[in-house]
């Protein structure tokens, strides 16, 4: 785990996406940051 | 569909990283997220992230459970003690209102003591009890509200 300096962002979702992400109690920064670090490494593409 | 404002805490090297690249990180946060919901996410971020939300998920009813339990183990209480309640009024209501008279004069004797108390043996009398009697009923009703007390 990635324990350095964060920075917080505001982001605007969709509210559909943001009740999904409530509902399945999903740490959103932690989804985001494994998600980010895969699209840098090339492992996700949009 | 309305839109909510979400604060995420991103780490500060990757932040870096897609500024310099000119990513719009905030669109970029939104298409990532849209994706892992769309796409039944099948790799092993989705499945470590889905199972961090089963560990949450099983805690919490571990949780609830525990809170169950206890509750239910003080619905139990609350029923000994509210029949309890009911069985020591009903011997109040059979013993009647001379019995309760005799236990309020009476409660602070032994039972040796009773039968020698003149106080006792003219209140038997004078209600047309004979003293022995008066003193095993008055006994029996006496234990018979301590077992519920």
């Amino acid at each position: 785990m990635n324990t350095g300096p964060k920075r917080s962002i505001s982001v605007s979702l969709d509210e559909r996406v943001a009740d999904q992400i409530t509902k399945d109690h999903i740490n959103t920064s932690g989804l985001i940051n494994e998600l980010v670090k895969k699209y840098l490494r090339g492992e996700v593409k949009l | 569909m309305g839109s909510k404002i979400t604060s995420i805490r991103v780490d500060e090297e990757q932040w870096r990283q897609l500024k310099h690249n000119n990513v719009n990180i905030s669109a970029l946060m939104r298409d990532l997220i849209e994706r892992y919901l769309a796409a039944d996410a099948d790799d092993g971020v989705a499945d470590s992230i889905k199972e961090a939300a089963i560990s949450r998920k099983r805690d919490q009813a571990m949780e609830l459970q525990e809170e169950a339990e206890r509750l239910l183990a003080e619905v139990e209480e609350l029923e000994e003690m509210k029949t309890q309640e009911e069985a020591k009024q009903e011997v109040i209501e059979e013993g009647g209102e001379f019995m309760q008279q005799t236990h309020e004069r009476f409660n602070q004797y032994s039972p040796k003591e009773l039968a020698r108390n003149g106080r006792f043996r003219e209140w038997a009398i004078d209600h047309e009890w004979n003293v022995l009697d008066l003193k095993d009923a008055y006994l029996d009703y006496r234990i018979s509200l301590e077992d519920y007390s």
